[in-house]
């Protein structure tokens, strides 16, 4: 985000992008894990990786996705796997509350 | 009879904006790549969500084409990007392809390579920086290869007269 800093309208842009995009993997992710579908809770999690550090996210959760991306590629349940998941799905949401905030703050100082 | 125009005004056909083809199913990715791109040179940049889509404007002919290497992990029935590499090259075998993952991965490196890509680079906070440089790089090869051709090309019109 530190590319857009100065860019108040590609900073929104970046942020209405993200909050479009990932409570869908949020939610294909928890459904895989109760289904058991290693495929597309890997691919789910893939596609979340790269928004951790563009968003500024703890590396720790971005190890962690990455932990729940080889379990799900070894295709079996794996312990702890749930909490990685639970915890992945806590930061994410919290990431998308604060991010709607600085969305709302950044729009309303424009208007 | 040579050519009777002068070597200094012959121009060789590279002008304007290196014309780069962004595909990436990842929104937010591809918008990074895209501001972060824009903010390094003066690039003519067209964005694809699926590989398909990039396919359908090959026609504009990219300078190169930034590629993800895994197109097809939520719409199953999206191309992946190996096959959007494959098609590509049989679209036109001189696009330089360069292609990105999140996997840090021997196999899938050497799986781009083997389709013909330009080079693999994975998804990193360095990522950004190696793209520039390997655009840069791609469009000096491509300056090069056109002035070559036609100097080639003056070089034949003259052995024919």
């Amino acid at each position: 985000m530190q590319r857009t800093k100065s860019n108040p309208e590609l900073m929104m842009e970046m942020i209405a992008l993200y909050l479009e995009q990932t409570p869908p993997l949020i939610s294909i992710m928890k459904q895989s894990l109760m289904d058991k579908d290693w495929n597309a809770l890997y691919a789910a999690v893939h596609k979340i990786i790269p928004s951790f550090s563009i968003m500024g996210i703890s590396t720790d959760f971005e190890t962690m996705a990455k932990k729940v991306q080889e379990y799900a590629s070894s295709q079996k349940h794996a312990d702890g796997i749930t909490d990685m998941v639970l915890q992945l799905e806590n930061i994410c949401t919290q990431a998308c509350i604060e991010l709607e905030e600085e969305f709302n703050t950044i729009k309303n100082s424009r208007i | 009879m040579k050519s009777e125009q002068p070597v200094a005004q012959l121009k060789v056909n590279s002008s304007g904006p290196i014309k780069i083809f962004l595909v990436d199913d990842d929104a937010v990715f591809l918008k990074l790549l895209e501001i972060g791109l824009r903010q390094q040179g003066d690039f003519d940049i067209e964005t694809f969500a699926t590989g398909e889509r990039c396919l359908l404007r090959l026609s504009h002919h990219p300078d190169v084409v930034i590629l993800d290497y895994h197109l097809d992990g939520i719409d199953k029935n999206a191309i992946n990007g190996i096959e959007t590499l494959d098609k590509i090259k049989a679209f036109d075998a001189d696009i330089p392809v360069l292609m990105l993952s999140s996997q840090d991965k021997i196999e899938v490196a050497v799986d781009c390579m083997h389709h013909g890509a330009f080079d693999y680079i994975v998804k990193s906070e360095s990522a950004l920086v190696r793209l520039q440089k390997m655009v840069t790089t791609v469009a000096g090869y491509k300056k090069m290869e056109k002035t070559l051709n036609w100097y080639m090309k003056i070089a034949a019109a003259n052995t024919i007269h």
